[in-house]
């Protein structure tokens, strides 16, 4: 992070140009096909089986991924 | 033979002057001679490929009909790190994602394996897409085949230069902000980035998703269009791509270029910072003239603001794509990021934070539409646009220090980004110390058909 604060600095102050145009009344691009609500038909379709999606995770178990607790032992009852 | 074409290795296989696994052994043999000074590849395949190769050419035996149903047939590919390739590790360039072997398939990988195109490996690239010189790879940077003192270009850098080098026939790139056409500019080989939405992003690493696009690098215009042909349409897992159709390769004879309307944007002449740059392109424009192509100056009067539109919008989406790689379902956790990723989540973080939402992120997003207004404007007048691709030609490992200066060299590529028009990077010569030189040709959003009459007769012309 020390490397990182005086280059963000400089990056901000880069980017911040874009506040000195004039935007009033000018619409965001959020996107640019114009596309709205693509569904697809609803249905089943093939998917991974579930060694596979497990496979590459560090823990598994039980057909779980393990994942580090967020909640402190004895807060159970809270 | 080392650069040879689609069409060229095609003729082979059809006249039986060569066996695809003669060609795929000379391809492998390439890639083990110069892979350990240029680092290009991350992973080979060399037993997947021959074998692959021995499988064509026993189907091949009975029917060389097969030649013309399958467009790219024995042609030797190879992916950016960033498409995933199922049961082949797939980095994205990043330590992150070291030892990940994806479940699946990216539909684009899919497709041209449909085509019968073999995949050779994965190459080296900037780390997640981040980067223009091909150093921000956590496995080192990949050289110019060129001359390895200069960088290949970024962050598809691995393949270009495995093409520039022979080490493949195709390559496929991605180019969020000039990735595909950057480094095809470095190392003189032809970059094509597709319109947005016209070929699939699934299952391809996401960078900025509201301007990923797909494209590839080839040794010519044809094969770009070939490559384009299977790569192109509709698929139901990219919503984006509602509506792209397919494209026929033809496009490129069946248009004549005599009375195309092309435009020169002022302000990309401004930009060049080389006076072999700016020489090269003259006479580019002088050729195309003599092709019959009527250039006129024109203006996108936005360019200069586009890199701070890209340089907010970009790492905003990026802060939240990578927000996935937690290291708990697949790849390590994040403190195997580099800087320069965290640097790039920091500052989408910034941008999207309540307090400069507005003041960063909202106004990039208007700019944006004044970047698109430009183009539209600007088509009305011609059919497509001719510019440079980078304001200098390849730089010197080691040069760029400061990310300022990085970013700066997407600034001719990235305004085609942000308003999601297709881009063909065609070299057109070189400096007298040897680098290439070229330029790119711009068309209307959604009509990549645009571009291919013109740099295929400006290709022709230059041969």
């Amino acid at each position: 992070m020390k490397r990182l604060a005086p280059e963000l600095e400089q990056i901000l102050e880069f980017v911040s140009r874009v506040q000195k145009i004039d935007l009033a009344g000018v619409e965001e691009t959020r996107q640019i096909t114009g596309l709205v609500n693509v569904t697809r038909e609803d249905g089943t379709s093939k998917c991974l089986r579930r060694e596979e999606a497990l496979d590459q995770a560090r823990e598994t178990a039980d057909g779980y991924v393990v994942v580090k607790a967020i909640l402190e032992s004895g807060e159970e009852d809270v | 033979m080392s650069r040879a074409t689609i069409a060229e290795l095609k003729k082979q296989f059809e006249t039986g002057e060569r066996s695809v696994r003669e060609i795929v052994d000379e391809y492998l043999a390439r890639i083990e001679e110069k892979n350990g000074e240029l680092n290009v590849f991350l992973t080979v395949m060399t037993d997947e490929a021959r074998k692959r190769a021995d499988e064509i050419d026993k189907d091949l035996t009975g029917d060389k009909s097969l030649l013309s149903r399958k467009p790219l047939l024995g042609i030797p590919i190879a992916y950016k790190d960033l498409f995933l390739t199922k049961g082949v590790r797939t980095t994205a360039g990043s330590r992150v994602l070291e030892d990940y072997t994806p479940p699946y398939s990216a539909t684009v990988v899919e497709r041209l394996e449909e085509a019968g195109a073999i995949i050779l490996g994965k190459t080296n690239q900037d780390a997640w897409g981040h980067g223009a010189s091909g150093e921000n790879s956590d496995f080192g940077p990949t050289k110019n085949p060129v001359n390895p003192e200069y960088v290949p270009g970024g962050s598809s850098s691995g393949s270009a230069a495995a093409v520039a080098a022979g080490m493949t026939s195709v390559a496929m790139g991605t180019d969020t902000g000039g990735s595909i056409r950057q480094p095809a500019n470095f190392c003189g080989v032809v970059g094509f980035k597709p319109s947005y939405g016209r070929v699939s992003r699934y299952g391809v690493v996401a960078m900025a998703s509201s301007m990923d696009s797909m494209g590839h690098l080839t040794n010519s215009v044809e094969d770009a269009a070939m490559v384009l042909a299977v790569t192109a349409g509709e698929d139901p897992l990219d919503a984006n791509t509602k509506n792209s159709s397919g494209f026929n390769p033809e496009v490129l004879r069946l248009r004549h270029t005599r009375g195309v309307r092309v435009g020169m944007p002022k302000e990309y002449l401004t930009a060049i910072a080389d006076a072999e740059v700016r020489k090269n392109f003259d006479a580019v424009v002088k050729k195309l003239e003599q092709l019959g192509a009527e250039v006129i100056e024109v203006s996108l009067p936005h360019t200069e603001l586009a890199i701070a539109i890209y340089y907010i919008v970009q790492p905003a989406e990026v802060s939240s794509n990578l927000a996935r790689y937690d290291g708990i379902r697949y790849g390590r956790g994040r403190d195997a990021f580099g800087a320069e990723a965290k640097r790039r989540i920091e500052i989408g973080n910034y941008t999207l934070s309540a307090g400069y939402y507005d003041a960063y992120y909202a106004s990039a997003l208007k700019a944006r539409t004044l970047v698109r207004r430009d183009f539209d404007q600007v088509f009305e007048k011609v059919d497509v646009l001719v510019a440079p691709v980078s304001p200098t030609p390849a730089f010197k490992l080691g040069e760029k220090k400061d990310p300022i200066s990085m970013y700066l060299a997407d600034i001719l590529t990235c305004p085609a980004n942000l308003a999601g028009v297709p881009g063909l990077a065609l070299p057109t010569g070189k400096t007298t110390a040897g680098v290439p030189l070229g330029i790119q040709i711009l068309g209307p959003a959604g009509k990549d058909e645009s571009v291919f009459p013109l740099a295929y007769q400006l290709e022709q012309s230059l041969k």
